[in-house]
């Protein structure tokens, strides 16, 4: 697989790992594990945002504000959290956001983002068939590409997806994942995407 | 993906360009990566991926005027072409990307000033980096009593919207965002200033309240074209309304269409009512799938008049719909309610009338959130929701689009002028395959107070087989909304020369003198080539 600025590597991963063994290590993991290392603690994360409206981003933004990174819940609308809140932060400091939403708000703060200099580095797209089973599509750096191996076909990705979007292993290459999708998707299949701008 | 050179413009002088750039502007504001580059892409881009995609070759982000100068004759040295975006979000009209593969973005997001916001003359004047969001914000903060119109989304800036004839959704003098500008400062291709009315009376008081100044007119040059960079541009507004209110006219049959409009026409060209917005009970709504009933009808081709009063009989729903909209205190917006409902009941047999909602102004700000859409925009508050309202549409179910190019034909205000725009789109569509979502029930959208845009969507791609379908059946409405009389009033760069050709009166002759325009103020070609068709001299010959 090559990836180049701009170029997509995609990998479809059906690797089981087991959630519940991931879901364990998470919940002990000590809290450097958490983006403190690359991150620098709470403070080197703008922002971890999630979508109120789907549990498994429940609990993406549920343990990374247990373990105090900052986070802003949205219910699809990406409006009000970027003009009234994030855009002016990031002009001041330009720190890497995070989140797990669905591809519309992704869309949305990805259009916005330009006006801050930031991008999509990487990015997990995670699609629910109709008979519920789970697949996750890859696009980062060599490092994402490893990691998205560790995901399986069962539910709780949100817990693990905190993890692995605040590793600090994951964010040491640069990469371009920008404008892969439109802001439409098919209401047919749920989709989730983790992401990460910087 | 490789970044293309500007055209005619050899290495070493766009390398010696982006270094005068850079001293221009600082090195952090001129962007020659392809991953910041490439962030200019059209995300809906009818191109994706092909040689075609109008790619930059690199971006520069001045602060302001005296840097856009700098910049503008930098580019005349050495015959860089230029392409200057405000916010770059006009998605579906091209969005951040240029007309010209290779151009260099003039990103102006960081002329980003509200100059000022007068709620007693009821104007503003902002520079391009302003977005509605920053705007609204700015009048809710400092508690001023004047209302935005704003497009849908509202992502953009007033600039850039009006600049592209851009629309909104309340009165008639606001939604039309051109017609509701007064006064520009343009940056021009060589490098000079100039301000448009009476602002070019130097530190005239007047420049946002008297529009025109004196002798011809040229603010229109800078709509649609490229014969300047606006940097500047005041905005009449709307008083704040004390209220606002809505009601609901149905009427039953097919045929009472042209009597509705005559009704609406009157109120709305007497500035009783804000934006109408036509619906159909009976025909599902735009953009909506079709009621299996019709679809059943349909199946035997476009119905008649006839077949379509049986139908309406048979599932007993009005024909059409008009929600009216009311600004003003609340004894006058009741009064005109009760007023055009007495008109209706008058002319229209059989119409019937719901109340809507009725609000006072200002909405609290908790209580913004709970509004739904269209409300939203209808009282001027930004919003980014179509997007997902759009998402949820089953009509992208079954193969989601990446993005669309919309083809929005003006027609004139009569009923049988929509149903014949509704008809070409329908067997356009048919002719290409695809699935026909247009039915005799199709509604006009009343952007333009004085004409109705009959609309429709082509969906764009990140597939290029997809793409290329997708371009002709594009291609193809324009050229049989044309034999009709019927053109677009704004489009993507993808289709601006085809949409241009059909306004051809007397051999061309509007783009011919656009043209020497052209070659007069720009004669180095720098701004935006291509930009709504007109090329400068040196690429006439080569138009892609």
């Amino acid at each position: 697989m090559t990836h180049s600025g701009g170029n997509m590597v995609n990998r479809r991963t059906l690797i089981k790992l087991g959630t519940a063994g991931i879901a364990a290590a998470v919940a002990q993991a000590p809290a450097h594990a958490f983006g403190s290392a690359l991150l620098g603690d709470s403070r080197g994360l703008a922002r971890a945002i999630f979508d109120e409206r789907f549990a498994e981003a429940r609990s993406f933004g549920s343990v990374l504000s247990t373990r105090g990174m900052p986070t802003s819940g949205i219910r699809g609308d990406v409006a009000a959290l970027w003009y009234h809140d994030l855009k002016a932060r990031l002009l001041e400091a330009r720190l890497p956001i995070v989140g797990l939403t669905d591809r519309t708000a992704l869309f949305c703060l990805e259009e916005l983002a330009r006006d801050v200099g930031m991008k999509v580095q990487g990015r997990i797209d995670h699609t629910f068939d109709p008979q519920g089973a789970l697949t996750h599509h890859v696009t980062g750096p060599s490092a994402w590409i490893n990691a998205g191996q560790r995901l399986g076909p069962e539910q709780g990705f949100g817990r693990v997806m905190a993890a692995l979007l605040t590793d600090p292993t994951l964010h040491g290459e640069s990469f371009a994942a920008q404008k892969h999708t439109g802001p439409f998707s098919s209401a047919n299949k749920k989709q989730l995407v983790s992401w990460w701008m910087a | 993906m490789a970044l293309p050179l500007p055209p005619n413009v050899s290495a070493g002088d766009f390398r010696t360009a982006l270094s005068e750039f850079t001293t221009a502007v600082g090195a952090q504001w001129v962007f020659t990566t392809e991953e910041d580059v490439l962030l200019y892409r059209d995300s809906y881009s009818i191109f994706w991926g092909e040689p075609e995609e109008r790619i930059a070759s690199a971006a520069v982000a001045p602060a302001n005027v005296e840097q856009v100068q700098q910049i503008v004759r930098i580019a005349n040295k050495y015959k860089i072409p230029l392409y200057s975006i405000s916010t770059g979000r006009n998605l579906t009209y091209g969005g951040s990307s240029p007309t010209l593969r290779g151009s260099v973005i003039v990103d102006l997001k960081r002329m980003n000033k509200i100059l000022a916001v007068d709620d007693k003359r009821h104007f503003a004047v902002v520079e391009p980096g302003v977005s509605y969001f920053d705007l609204y914000n700015y009048i809710k903060e400092h508690k001023l009593k004047v209302m935005l119109d704003v497009p849908d989304p509202g992502w953009g800036s007033p600039v850039g919207n009006s600049l592209d004839h851009g629309v909104g959704y309340t009165m008639a003098p606001f939604r039309d965002h051109f017609g509701s500008h007064c006064g520009m400062e343009i940056v021009t291709a060589e490098g000079d200033l100039l301000r448009t009315g009476s602002g070019a009376i130097p530190d005239s008081d007047a420049w946002q309240d008297y529009h025109y100044g004196v002798g011809p007119t040229v603010d229109g040059l800078f709509a649609q074209s490229n014969f300047g960079i606006v940097t500047k541009m005041g905005f009449w507004l709307m008083p704040l309304p004390e209220t606002y209110l809505n009601g609901t006219v149905t009427v039953p049959r097919y045929q009472d269409l042209q009597a509705m409009i005559d009704e609406v026409s009157y109120l709305e060209d007497s500035f009783l009512i804000g934006m109408p917005q036509f619906g159909s009970p009976a025909g599902g709504g735009l953009f909506s799938p079709s009621p299996p009933e019709l679809v059943q009808l349909m199946q035997g081709g476009w119905p008649t008049a006839e077949q379509l009063e049986t139908y309406l009989k048979a599932v007993n729903k009005p024909a059409w719909s008009v929600t009216l909209q009311f600004y003003g205190p609340e004894e006058t917006v009741r009064a005109n309610w009760v007023a055009a409902k007495r008109r209706f009941a008058k002319a229209i047999p059989g119409a019937a009338f719901q109340d809507g909602i009725f609000i006072p102004l200002p909405v609290a700000p908790e209580a913004e959130q709970n509004l739904a859409q269209p409300i939203k925009t209808a009282l001027g508050i930004p919003s980014l929701e179509i997007f997902f309202l759009t998402t949820r549409n089953p009509m992208t179910d079954s193969d989601p689009w990446d993005g669309h190019a919309d083809f929005f034909a003006f027609v004139p205000r009569k009923a049988q002028a929509v149903h014949d725009a509704a008809r070409v789109f329908w067997e356009t569509y048919r002719e290409f395959g695809l699935p026909a979502i247009h039915n005799p029930f199709w509604t006009p959208i009343n952007y333009y107070s004085r004409s109705y845009v009959v609309a429709t969507i082509v969906p764009t791609w990140r597939d290029p087989v997809k793409n290329a379908h997708s371009r002709e059946l594009f291609g193809r409405l324009v050229d049989r909304c044309g034999e009709h009389g019927w053109g677009s009033y704004r489009t993507s760069p993808a289709f601006q020369e085809r949409v241009v050709s059909k306004y051809s009166f007397n051999n061309n002759a509007l783009l011919k003198f656009q043209e020497k325009l052209k070659d007069g103020i720009d004669p180095n070609g720098i701004l935006s080539p291509g930009r709504y068709g007109i090329w400068p001299a040196n690429m006439r010959r080569n138009r892609a």
